[in-house]
């Protein structure tokens, strides 16, 4: 079976934040140059970098240089598009200010533009946002509501309060009203971080790895409840990187809960599955490694998520999966879904899919 | 019937990192370990990473009053994607799995390497 490859998470970013500087405009720049982005980038130790190694370019970081991510990312697998998520800067929406991070947004979102989409039309993006000032991020979701390759907006899984409190409403509707994808990743904790467990933070990065899912779990539970999606139909998630079996477990936990108490959630007006299967899909990545590959899509199949998974390569970071290895956990007839139909039922009509 | 390939001289190898060279259609890393070379297929069983761009560290060892240390003695060498440690005498993986690293013998003579392939 032919298909095509959309990689829904591709990690690029800047060589230094020098290269932002154009796009920063005073007092931010100074600032910027005085102290950098004001949070930490790398928290938690772990043993493993961060990045793959064979990913770093011979100057700056993984994930900077085109030409090196081209060769080994787009080239080497045939991508036919690769949506940019970018690196570092979604730490913006849990800075404790408001205005320098809504600067700094702009300006990345404009360098995203001039630096990497124009390069290369396999190229999507993703727009970042300091979502603490919900209009300033709506606006700006607004400003790049025709450009042909901005698909998304990406968002931490961590927030200060569910994305789904009121205070969020204008970033969720102006993604609703532009069409775009909502994507969530994870952020590394810093002091502005709140803890991805209800218990503390995790201890290390194995702990935190490992329970990256919660945050999401959350997420999606009170997205679904508030009745939001009621209110705003076209609202889609793609949440990346934080698994997805979870999702069967809320699903079938949901349904269950919704028959008796559903006057809790009266702006609902479906099962609570339903919901997850229409608005939510969940990046492969990184693909659970079951004891016997065909186990996982057993379990796929009992949440009939098929239509929910979309491939994500998460290049250049150490866990990331490539097709390959993808195929091996993927059963022939379900791959033209998960590498192409399910993003691509998405990403139209920007994409020529 | 293994083919003897010329790979390079002992000058050539560190002691904690691969030497990468094209053995015919293979990619071999050679490292040096207590004076004697050692030769792996450039390729991680896991999925199929370039295995030899991985750093050769020390095995973590877990002493008997529970005490962390460094097993100098019994070096790994650690996947430059997904990070699977194993062992650089014997390929096999740190954390049990029956995926183990391919290694190929390998001939001095007069300083010169040869790998079995
Ligand atoms: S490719 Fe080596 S650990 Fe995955």
């Amino acid at each position: 079976m032919s298909y095509q490859i959309i990689d829904c998470d591709v990690h690029n970013t800047y060589r230094s934040q020098v290269e932002l500087y154009p796009y920063l405009e005073e007092p931010w720049l100074t600032r910027l140059k005085e102290k950098g982005l004001g949070y930490p980038l790398i928290t938690y130790f772990s043993s493993v970098d961060i990045k793959r190694l064979d990913s770093k370019p011979e100057i700056g970081t993984s994930g900077s240089d085109y030409t090196l991510l081209r060769e080994q990312l787009l080239d080497r697998h045939n991508i036919r598009y690769a949506l940019l998520t970018g690196e570092g800067i979604l730490g913006l929406s849990l800075m404790p200010d408001a205005a320098f991070p809504a600067a700094l947004a702009r300006a990345n979102n404009q360098w995203l533009v001039e630096k990497w989409l124009n390069l290369d039309v396999r190229f999507l993006g993703s727009l970042h946002l300091a979502i603490q000032d919900p209009a300033a991020a709506a606006a700006e979701i607004y400003r790049w509501a025709d450009h042909p390759q901005i698909v998304q907006v990406s968002i931490p899984a961590t927030t200060q309060l569910p994305l789904s409190h009121p205070f969020y409403r204008p970033v969720l509707r102006a993604a609703a009203e532009t069409g775009m994808l909502i994507g969530l990743h994870f952020r590394q904790v810093g002091p502005t971080v709140p803890a991805i467990t209800p218990i503390g933070a995790p201890s290390n990065y194995l702990d935190y790895h490992g329970l990256v899912s919660l945050p999401y779990m959350s997420q999606m539970v009170m997205l679904i409840t508030s009745g939001v999606l009621e209110e705003l139909p076209a609202l889609k998630f793609l949440m990346m990187e934080g698994g997805f079996i979870w999702a069967i477990h809320l699903m079938w936990r949901l349904d269950k809960d919704y028959r008796a108490v559903y006057r809790l959630a009266p702006g609902m007006k479906k099962l609570p599955s339903e919901y997850i299967r229409q608005h939510f899909k969940f990046g492969l990545q990184p693909v659970y490694e079951a004891p016997q590959a065909k186990q996982l899509w057993d379990v796929v199949e009992a949440g009939q998520l098929q239509h929910n998974l979309v491939y994500s390569s998460d290049y250049p970071h150490w866990d990331s999966d490539e097709p390959d290895f993808i195929n091996r956990f993927v059963p022939e007839e379900w791959r033209k879904a998960i590498f192409e139909e399910n993003a691509a039922a998405w990403l139209r009509p920007k994409i020529g899919l | 019937m293994k083919e003897r390939h010329f790979f390079g001289t002992l000058e050539e190898l560190e002691v904690g990192r691969f030497c990468i060279r094209e053995i015919g259609k293979r990619s071999i890393g050679v490292t040096l370990h207590q004076g004697q070379p050692i030769a792996i297929l450039n390729y991680c069983p896991h999925a199929g990473s370039p295995m030899c761009r991985g750093p050769i560290v020390p095995k973590l060892q877990i002493n008997k009053d529970n005490t962390l240390g460094h097993d100098e003695e019994n070096p790994v060498v650690r996947c430059p994607w997904h990070g699977w440690e194993f062992d650089l005498k014997t390929g096999i993986a740190v954390i049990p799995s029956r995926l183990k690293l391919a290694h190929f013998a390998v001939e001095v003579e007069n300083n010169q390497i040869y790998i079995l392939v």
